[in-house]
């Protein structure tokens, strides 16, 4: 199959490069994206760049060379009136148009809704089948607190070929937006490098316990709320350290340590590669998942790969799709500060050898539904349903 | 007499604060000049000299460097003060010569005194009052004294060593500016926000109605603990109460998202709206209608809004944290609710709501009376006047 993987940039999310990186065994990938370098490509995907936001110059060539493939005198004055009006925007339009059509693929796979207006034109003409994941807060968010988001998903999802959804969750939003029987909607788990992420055998509840949560700091990831919970755990004496990789240099965080008196308590690191991630994860007690909304969160999965039990937020549902309360994990409400720190202090109370129980029964449920294979067999299974 | 005011902007129409404290010393024979990064089209109280551009156009940079350099030139021994002060201070020869640069509007200036609007603007010319013979105050705002030196800690440090007096807007954070290493022997003065109380509506709170309505003023940013309101709002919801909150103010797209998301999962769609930005003029009449005034801020300096919904006489409720327990006298011209609870925040509405008539016109009328004593402008415009009369030892 010649595939089209479209996520506005060449660098995208570990997860999609996961996924780039699988399809490729077997198929031709192209990607499309607005920026001209990439350190580490994969060899046998192909980059093809639609001009730049950063260089002028590289912006000007990439225009041009577009424009001199498609043989056309026309089109290549057309493209110097745009490049002199500065119409940056219309002019990478005009390079993903000629991209695509030059590619003839097979799918064109949307990563973000975002992106959809990229789209609009071949999703007019319906010659190319294209496919959108919802995998995050522009699925969650976004079209229930913009009613315009709303409004433009709910015009354009009917001209969409498939869906993916990273959970049953995010898919049920997404049926919020538009459904109907001819809905093609898959829900395809994000599959994890399993062999590469090893169990920890080692695993040891430290005194003082250490707390780690991992992502940007974002208003979504709920570190306020968090905060808030290590504010409850201090008063009721819980020997604790609490760390946020990701979270440093944020203004409000900082504030609310200090605020909440917390500086000895809590400590913000800034991001990481995933391979030092998943070594800090390994010397921690607890993962904490504080968000209020996401597809499924990624962390809570490579945490249940590696040993690190997980207490989450239910963060809009889809994580109740890997934990199950007191088998794999343990679920709060979110939004809610007590019952994280109410489910904090009782895991201290937990003997190691329940605990051990639960890393086990979490590894097997991360194995049984988040491997690549059946990440690239349903992703596959998906293309190949909507080509015939 | 003549007195520099350093700002960012030059104040905005709403912005009373500055307007009546230029006013008021102009009035009494001060001569005040505004030097400031920007200059919005309809100012004209004061003379404004705008500081030296920066562009990331380099050559474009050369040249007004060169300019401003022999315009300098004129004032050398302001110049050789200001080295040996910054050489004093540690600062490398090449950095010296870019804050002169950008210092150069300044160093130029002849006042006698030279005042920084906020403590983060003083940042980076702590030594030219000195180099200019002027004196040197500084205005601190909750901004300045309670989130940046959190990021940025001893960043006050040169400014304390050399500031000559200081000004703040409640004694909270002239204490807690204190905490942050300024000397308690800097001479200092609280003058607070003030209120031109007969420009202003008068709330008529006693019309019942069978949907209370509450009101709240503040940028969209996570300092206005909005968060606590919205919770609030939802457990008073689910105890039946009927109500409109309406929060009014502008923010990014970001923080919108934050908030109208907590309004949607929290089933409030109906009961909150969002107002976004509003005239002086609107937002006055939003006041007037409203039955309960909250501000569920996380720390504020004073704020003027409270004080504005106070003499308007609307039933305030407040969050006590940071200059807004020296702003809400508890119990007597509004209320203070625990900082960060929303169940705190709930019940104080609700009790509020079981005031009868008498006991909520009173409480409105010793607010009014409060701010007509203690915050009038010509209060604030005396204070003003004193503030750089009182020698400084």
């Amino acid at each position: 199959m010649r595939i089209i993987i479209f996520d506005g940039s060449f660098k995208t999310t570990p997860f999609i490069r996961r996924l780039i990186e699988s399809l490729s065994m077997n198929n031709e990938i192209y990607i499309l994206g607005f920026n001209e370098e990439i350190d580490n490509k994969f060899e046998n995907v192909k980059y093809i760049s639609l001009g730049s936001n950063q260089k002028k110059l590289r912006f000007i060539t990439t225009a041009l060379a577009f424009s001199f493939s498609n043989k056309s005198f026309s089109h290549f004055l057309k493209t110097l009136k745009l490049l002199f009006k500065k119409r940056r925007k219309d002019i990478q339009q005009q390079n993903f148009e000629m991209a695509v059509t030059q590619i003839d693929p097979d799918i064109i796979h949307v990563q973000w809704p975002s992106l959809m207006s990229w789209c609009e034109p071949f999703l007019l003409n319906k010659k190319y089948k294209i496919i959108l994941s919802q995998r995050g807060s522009q699925t969650t968010i976004l079209p229930f607190v913009d009613i315009e988001n709303f409004e433009y998903l709910k015009k354009w999802y009917p001209k969409i070929s498939g869906f993916h959804s990273v959970s049953k969750s995010i898919s049920e939003k997404g049926n919020m937006i538009w459904n109907d029987v001819s809905k093609i909607d898959k829900v395809i788990y994000t599959g994890l490098p399993l062999e590469r992420l090893a169990f920890s055998q080692e695993y040891s509840k430290s005194k003082p316990i250490k707390l780690l949560s991992v992502g940007r700091a974002h208003w979504v990831k709920g570190y306020d709320y968090a905060l808030r919970s290590c504010r409850l755990l201090k008063m009721a004496g819980v020997n604790f350290h609490y760390t946020i990789i990701g979270g440093a240099g944020d203004e409000e965080l900082q504030y609310l340590r200090k605020q909440l008196g917390l500086e000895e308590l809590v400590s913000f690191k800034d991001r990481m590669p995933q391979d030092q991630v998943f070594e800090l994860m390994k010397s921690a007690s607890l993962l904490l998942v504080t968000s209020l909304a996401e597809g499924l969160p990624n962390v809570a999965v490579e945490a249940m790969a590696i040993g690190l039990p997980v207490i989450s937020t239910d963060c809009g549902g889809g994580v109740t799709e890997i934990i199950e309360e007191n088998c794999t994990g343990w679920i709060v409400p979110s939004r809610n500060a007590l019952a994280m720190a109410l489910v904090i202090e009782r895991f201290d109370l937990i003997p190691l050898e329940e605990i051990q129980k639960i890393r086990l029964a979490a590894r097997r449920k991360v194995e049984s539904q988040h491997s690549e294979i059946q990440m690239v067999e349903g992703m596959e299974k998906l293309y190949n349903e909507l080509i015939v | 007499m003549v007195i520099g005011i350093v700002l960012s902007q030059t104040p905005g129409y709403s912005e009373t604060f500055f307007h009546s404290k230029i006013k008021g010393l102009q009035n009494s024979g001060v001569e005040v000049r505004l030097f400031s990064q920007g200059k919005s089209d309809g100012f004209n109280l004061c003379s404004v000299t705008l500081s030296p551009k920066v562009t990331a156009n380099s050559f474009q940079q050369l040249a007004y460097f060169i300019k401003e350099f022999f315009l300098l030139m004129p004032h050398l021994p302001v110049l050789i003060r200001y080295i040996k002060l910054e050489r004093r201070e540690g600062t490398s020869l090449p950095k010296i010569f870019k804050k002169m640069y950008l210092n150069a509007h300044l160093l130029k200036a002849k006042v006698d005194w030279l005042h920084f609007g906020f403590a983060t603007l003083a940042l980076s010319s702590e030594t030219v009052a000195k180099a200019i013979g002027a004196k040197m105050a500084v205005s601190f705002r909750g901004f300045d004294i309670n989130v940046y030196p959190i990021k940025h800690p001893h960043c006050y440090k040169t400014l304390w060593k050399h500031v000559d007096k200081v000004h703040s807007i409640s004694q909270y954070l002239l204490d807690k500016a204190i905490s942050n290493g300024l000397s308690k022997h800097t001479p200092s003065a609280i003058i607070t926000p003030a209120v031109q109380l007969d420009t202003l509506p008068t709330n008529n709170f006693a019309i019942s109605s069978d949907k209370i309505s509450i009101v709240t003023i503040a940028r969209i940013t996570w300092i206005k603990g909005l968060d606590v309101a919205i919770a609030a709002m939802a457990i008073l919801k689910a105890k039946g109460l009927k109500f409109t909150y309406y929060i009014i103010g502008d923010g990014d797209k970001n923080s919108f998202e934050r908030y109208k998301f907590m309004v949607y999962e929290l089933g409030l769609m109906e009961e909150i709206v969002f107002c976004g930005k509003l005239t002086h003029q609107e937002t006055l009449q939003h006041l007037s209608s409203a039955n309960i005034y909250v501000q569920s801020s996380l720390n504020e300096g004073f704020c003027n809004a409270v004080l504005e919904a106070q003499a308007i006489g609307v039933l305030t409720i407040a969050s006590n944290v940071g200059g807004l327990s020296e702003n809400v006298v508890d119990g007597k011209t509004g209320w203070l609710f625990e900082n960060f609870s929303s169940e705190s925040l709930a019940q104080r509405i609700q009790m509020v709501v079981s005031l009868s008539d008498a006991q909520k016109n009173t409480i409105s009328q010793n607010a009014r009376k409060r701010v007509k004593e203690e915050f009038n402008i010509e209060k604030q415009q005396k204070e003003w006047l004193e503030f750089y009369a009182t020698p400084i030892s």
